[in-house]
């Protein structure tokens, strides 16, 4: 790839929100992973370290050369070997006996044949069911009338971050047998969105993107601050990110802006699983930053961001729990 | 309202947009990733010739005091950094250099080698000693991260305690948000709190961190992230460009551009294939209803066109690898002087 533009600045390193935690001197570093493993013989010796990495695409952004990071620590993931992390290893299993990543405890399915899906996600199905919940009434007051489908499976994002790329291929396969029987596919998750339009090709759209130029009125009172997710801004699309406070703001919603509030949360790219306790310092030195803003919460558009942050004890709400329809 | 474009979002570029600002134009910056401003030292060495007191508005604010006039740093190791403006804790006026000095940092991190500087220090005829600091941080692994609470400074500030030296050198460790805590520490310690100049490091992050913000508080709309793929040009004006970001590509409509990519970084350094001397290799020009055929060339700050007309509404700035008769270090200061003969030279188009 174009590993070999690396000027070794250290942008990169500035920019790691995993290496900027002092939970993260283990990460031996997006240089490390990025640009330099992918080159040279001695990648091995990394062992499962190289996995200490949200993906959240910031030191992709950072480098001055437009070096792909990303794409090389996926591709260095791939060939990994492999025998994995206990939290992997859950997340495997779990694929092979029912498909999605966590325990599904949703149990609102719709499935009325409308030409719409509504796909949550598997966070949206297992964990955060209130979040699947409010979305999904969002959309049918917005005239939006669609299924939650109880045979869509993983998107396989988080598969292919720890390098299982046939799995997720096998994924992709049965979604799409799905997918076919509708025209249109919401989600609520950036991760997914980003997989189904890069990897499975079809044009499907973040809530945030359908949100947009409808008349909306804020649920809340108080003021929040946003945390925008790494998939949305630096994946999706910077744009789309934008229209996350702008739809708040019109909607009436008292939304505070900060410098970093588009920092990585730590619930990426498989660390949520994989390294906890990573996960958890980044999302606790986040959630203090908040606190020092004096905001009464957090809102988002990502359920991995919603799960994450909201372990480190603040509210936080996601885009469709937060606004209503104004008529 | 006139609608401006400015490509770039380093120095050059954030000077441009600020100043197009203030002067009533509508503002979007476009700028891909880390400028060369974020690589720099967050000094500027050699006082600018034009637009002094811009310059100076441009980087006044209530998070990091900048002082000017004659002014001499310590770089990380231990040699003299002479400069024309820079945060207040990082220079002191020539001639009033500290009679001694305690270097601290971590040994064997590369943001301070506390023995080697010291060294050079006593060799420059500077008292100076060592004190390196408890602990170990992989050299990949920026020492700010283990700054980043109150707990931390309060250790670093009760290590200090038993410090003679008149001034203590510490390694490059704050960012904008956090610049309060070397004030704050310089009244614990009651010793002048020095930090050691650092190219590539948190102080060139901070000044290009500081620049957007100006930019953003005088209406500046900021796409960071994206980027500028081409331009639509009817006759001698660029009308239009083409920005992606993500996966999402949006057109927008100009009625003047400032190009300021031009650094050392353009493009991914691919020093073989492009012309280092055309900062605006990186565009594909489009004519108006004849939308391919690009490759252009820039000439004095102006955009030429493949039809050979120079653009009317466009202006170049920041080129500083163009520039040949640029001095050693000189890069930030000329990229905010020629941001500012831009808009002037728009302004008066």
């Amino acid at each position: 790839m174009n590993e070999g533009r690396c000027v070794k600045c250290g942008s990169c390193l500035r920019a790691c929100p995993v290496l900027n935690d002092p939970s993260g001197s283990q990460f031996p570093g997006p240089r490390t992973t990025g640009v330099d493993a992918p080159r040279f013989m001695e990648r091995d010796s990394l062992g499962r370290n190289v996995l200490r990495c949200s993906m959240c695409h910031a030191c992709e952004w950072a480098c001055p050369s437009g070096i792909t990071l990303t794409r090389s620590m996926l591709k260095l993931r791939s060939e990994m070997s492999a025998e994995r992390l206990p939290g992997h290893r859950k997340m495997v299993e779990n694929v092979t006996s029912f498909g999605r990543t966590v325990s599904t405890e949703f149990n609102g399915w719709i499935e009325n044949g409308n030409r719409t899906l509504y796909f949550p996600g598997c966070i949206g199905l297992g964990r955060l069911t209130r979040l699947t919940s409010s979305v999904s009434t969002l959309l049918t007051s917005l005239g939006i009338q669609h299924d939650i489908s109880s045979e869509v499976l993983c998107c396989g994002s988080p598969l292919l971050k720890i390098g299982a790329f046939d799995m997720a291929e096998d994924l992709r396969r049965r979604n799409l047998e799905v997918f076919a029987r509708y025209d249109r596919v919401i989600t609520s998750c950036p991760g997914c969105t980003y997989q189904l339009r890069e990897v499975y090709g079809i044009e499907a759209k973040h809530v945030i993107e359908v949100l947009k130029g409808s008349d909306l009125r804020s649920r809340l009172e108080g003021r929040y601050a946003l945390q925008v997710p790494c998939h949305l801004k630096r994946g999706l699309s910077p744009w789309t990110a934008e229209d996350l406070a702008s739809i708040l703001e019109s909607a009436g919603v008292n939304v505070v802006r900060m410098p970093r509030e588009d920092g990585c949360c730590g619930g990426g790219g498989g660390m949520l699983s994989g390294f906890p306790e990573t996960s958890s310092s980044i999302a606790r030195n986040k959630v203090d930053m908040y606190r020092r803003a004096g905001v009464d919460g957090v809102i988002t558009a990502c359920p991995f961001c919603s799960l994450n942050l909201g372990r480190g004890g603040i509210k936080v709400l996601d885009i469709g729990e937060a606004i209503a329809p104004k008529h | 309202m006139s609608r401006a474009l400015v490509i770039g979002n380093g120095a050059a570029g954030t000077f441009s947009s600020w100043l197009l600002a203030k002067r009533g134009w509508e503002v979007t910056q476009v700028g891909r990733g880390t400028p060369s401003t974020a690589l720099s030292t967050g000094c500027l060495r050699s006082a600018p010739d034009v637009c002094r007191s811009e310059i100076s508005e441009f980087l006044s604010n209530a998070l990091m005091s900048m002082r000017s006039g004659r002014r001499e740093g310590i770089s990380k190791i231990g040699t003299s950094f002479q400069c024309w403006m820079s945060p207040s804790h990082s220079t002191w006026e020539v001639e009033e250099t500290p009679k001694s000095i305690a270097v601290v940092g971590m040994e064997g991190h590369p943001s301070l080698p506390v023995r080697v500087t010291a060294a050079m220090l006593n060799e420059r005829g500077i008292k100076a000693n060592s004190y390196p600091m408890q602990g170990s941080v992989p050299s990949d692994m920026p020492l700010a991260a283990s700054f980043r609470n109150d707990e931390a400074w309060e250790s670093l500030a009760e290590g200090l305690k038993g410090i003679s030296e008149e001034a203590i050198l510490l390694p490059a460790i704050v960012s904008l948000q956090d610049y309060h805590r070397l004030d704050q520490l310089e009244r614990r310690c009651a010793r002048k709190i020095m930090e050691a100049i650092t190219p590539l490091g948190p102080s060139g992050q901070r000044l290009a961190d500081l620049m957007q913000w100006k930019a953003r508080e005088s209406g500046v709309t900021i796409w960071d992230g994206r980027k500028v793929t081409s331009l639509e040009v009817k006759g001698d004006e660029v009308r239009g460009a083409t920005v992606i970001g993500g996966m999402d590509a949006r057109n927008i409509a100009v009625d003047a551009i400032v190009v300021a990519t031009g650094s050392v970084l353009v493009d991914g350094l691919v020093l073989k294939e492009r012309h280092l001397s055309d900062p605006f290799s990186m565009f594909q020009v489009i004519r108006y209803e004849d939308p391919l055929k690009g490759g252009y060339d820039g000439s004095n700050g102006r955009l030429i066109a493949i039809n050979g007309r120079t653009m009317s509404n466009v202006a170049g700035a920041g080129d500083c690898l163009s520039s040949e008769h640029r001095t050693y270090g000189s890069g930030l200061t000329e990229a905010l002087e020629s941001a500012y003969l831009a808009v002037r030279a728009l302004e008066e188009a």
